[in-house]
């Protein structure tokens, strides 16, 4: 059991430049997600955590042992690959015992903590099976029993559940989490997939080409997004580019001020304000601080539905509604919302974004 | 893995069975060809053995009862063992070898290997005439270095059968095993090194295990493959190494005792066929 400690780590190819001085912490016990799309060097990092790629410079503490230097075999992690990479010729058993065989334990010892370990992922009686002869679920527990057996000091996870289908992936979130809370261990997951992010961390590291966005609990993350990056890259992100008048924010190229709260911006200044599509509410009529937009089309996703919008001057909303019938093509709506669920990105996300227009993103969910 | 295949092969037999049929029509007249101008022949000759000059087993039971054709038979296993032995010793570390370098290196160490395929059987054995003979380059260069006081006998000899042998058959080990190496995800080596195996257990408890069907297959081809040898044990044996293609020939161009070449013909094709049978059991549990 022990915290992990970036110390400017990088790691350079030639010229290009996969991770750049990443420094952090990641608490004992606690559950940490490296958030990136791919190519962002987040499968690098976890490769220097494990030993498998070496670091172009700085060091990694694991555990308050400088491992920088350290083959994989003496880190004391426990790795799961995204591919699970069971030994197929091995039974479950031999697989879980694997771990504990190459550390010469006594055979009675051996056969009583690889049944805990199946027990704990409820796995028992599968002993004498193959990988080859088991779901893609249970693979994934025989991985994860097989990386926790020896009780490593930390816990590093690859795009666990990106093999599994949709429905078995909120089920194993669940485990995975109850199981990690119950052990206490050290965390580290690295995933492109937003949803596994924010339900399983205590706290989020977003990673975009080799630099980091930003670090924080997954709902401040969500809530408060540090830059245009963040704000699209997790959820849906309507972005609202103006000028900060009094009582609000002058869209650009439009008269229409809309709500927002200046936290103490000056007057005149640039801003862009990021609204979640949960958070616009279609209002009767024109209310101060609403603003007037075309509906387009629904998407309709079964618990939920999506309104697609435009305003006149073209620019794209998306809302989120409940069950509320859709209104005809065509149809002007007023869009309101409350000005504190307005944020307004910081200055450096603002300056970097000025010249390009101000749109809705939709990305993957 | 072995388990589920015979499963799924039960599990839709029909719909797999019809469609063979309707692909395999068009390969009856081949079919039938192979059949009536190959096969018969061979059934016919191997019934020799049983049928010449009238329903008999007096082929068969001298056969057993002479002890120079059991010793060939035994001799013929025996080289065949060899060279298995030695192909694998050879291969085995060869094939790691080659598995281990870079794309363009892989490529020339491949090439190399493959060399003697584009070689006649026959010039490459007198080739080894040539190099091993007692005034050939290996004999020289072993008195030249003081290594050696008189020549090195290793032509007519179960060496020099062994050197030629294993020189044609090594290809035929190296070449499947390397593909069944270069297959394994080296994602099972990463994984085996962060749960704790030093490269020594890395290699024993993970990567030779999953070679090891390619391996026990490559070297069970290799001895199937040496008993039917004839150029090679007729050349670098010098007729003092016999093998059963060497007695046959005896047995039929000079004799001629062709129910006798029948028996010890059928032996053989029974034989091969066993062992091509775990052949193909090895293979099938690796794949």
């Amino acid at each position: 059991m022990g915290d992990i400690v970036f110390d400017g780590i990088e790691k350079r190819y030639g010229a290009l430049v996969a991770v750049e001085r990443l420094s952090a912490r990641v608490e004992q016990g606690e559950f940490l997600t490296i958030l990136g799309p791919s190519g962002s060097g987040k499968t690098t990092v976890l490769s220097m955590v494990a030993g498998l790629t070496a670091p172009s410079a700085g060091r990694i503490h694991i555990a308050g042992r400088d491992v920088t230097d350290l083959p994989p075999q003496e880190r004391r992690i426990g790795l799961v690959f995204q591919s699970y990479a069971l030994f197929p010729h091995l039974d479950v058993f031999r697989n879980v015992a694997f771990p504990l065989a190459v550390r010469g334990v006594p055979r009675e010892e051996m056969s009583r903590r690889v049944a805990a370990a199946l027990a704990r992922v409820r796995l028992t009686g599968l002993e004498k099976r193959r990988p080859a002869q088991l779901s893609g679920g249970q693979q994934q527990r025989v991985a994860l029993a097989r990386a926790l057996v020896f009780e490593p000091d930390i816990l590093l996870l690859d795009e666990p559940l990106g093999a599994l289908d949709r429905k078995l992936r909120e089920e194993v979130q669940v485990e995975l989490k109850s199981l990690q809370r119950e052990l206490g261990i050290t965390t580290l997951l690295v995933t492109h997939d937003q949803e596994e992010a924010l339900s399983l961390s205590d706290r989020l590291l977003v990673l975009n080409e080799g630099a980091v966005q930003q670090v924080g609990a997954p709902d401040a993350v969500y809530r408060r997004p540090a830059s245009r990056f963040v704000a699209e890259f997790l959820g849906i992100a309507n972005l609202l580019q103006g000028r900060l008048v009094r009582g609000g924010l002058r869209l650009e190229g439009s008269e229409a001020v809309v709500a927002c709260d200046a936290a103490g911006r000056p007057e005149g200044a640039l801003a862009t304000a990021v609204i979640r599509p949960e958070q616009i509410r279609i209002a009767a009529g024109p209310v101060p601080g609403s603003l007037p937009a075309q509906f387009r089309q629904a998407v309709y996703l079964g618990h939920l539905q999506r309104w697609h919008l435009e305003t006149a001057q073209g620019l794209r909303l998306i809302a989120q509604a409940g069950a509320a019938i859709p209104p005809q093509p065509g149809e002007v709506l007023h869009l309101a919302w409350d000005p504190g669920d307005a944020w307004l990105l910081p200055e450096p996300g603002l300056a970097a974004s000025a010249a390009a227009a101000t749109r809705a993103a939709l990305l993957p969910a | 893995m072995s388990a589920t295949v015979p499963a799924l092969g039960l599990a839709a037999p029909r719909p797999a069975a019809r469609r063979r049929l309707g692909a395999g029509a068009y390969a009856l007249p081949l079919l039938a060809v192979m059949l009536v101008a190959f096969n018969l022949p061979i059934l016919a000759m191997l019934a020799q053995s049983f049928l010449s000059p009238e329903p008999t087993v007096a082929h068969w039971a001298e056969l057993v009862q002479t002890p120079l054709y059991l010793r060939v038979l035994g001799n013929t296993f025996w080289l065949a063992a060899i060279t298995a032995g030695v192909c694998g010793l050879l291969g085995y570390p060869l094939a790691f070898w080659i598995r281990t370098l870079s794309g363009r290196a892989q490529l020339v160490a491949l090439t190399l290997v493959l060399m003697p395929f584009w070689i006649s059987v026959l010039v490459r054995t007198y080739a080894w005439i040539v190099v091993l003979g007692n005034g050939g380059m290996v004999n020289r260069s072993l008195l030249g270095l003081g290594l050696a006081e008189a020549p090195v006998s290793f032509l007519y000899n179960t060496l020099g059968v062994t050197i030629g042998t294993t020189n044609v058959l090594l290809p035929f080990l190296v070449l499947p095993l390397l593909a069944a190496m270069m297959k394994l995800d080296e994602r099972l080596f990463q994984a085996a090194a962060t749960l704790g195996a030093s490269q020594r257990a890395i290699f024993w408890r993970v990567f030779f295990p999953l070679t090891l069907p390619a391996f026990a297959a490559g070297i069970l081809l290799v001895f199937i493959l040496t008993l039917g040898f004839y150029v090679t044990p007729a050349i670098l044996g010098g007729g003092r190494v016999p093998m059963i293609a060497n007695m046959l020939d005896v047995l039929i161009n000079l004799m001629p005792r062709w129910e006798l070449a029948a028996a010890i013909s059928t032996l053989l094709l029974v034989a091969t066929l066993g062992l091509f049978a775990l052949y193909r059991a090895i293979g099938a549990r690796g794949a």
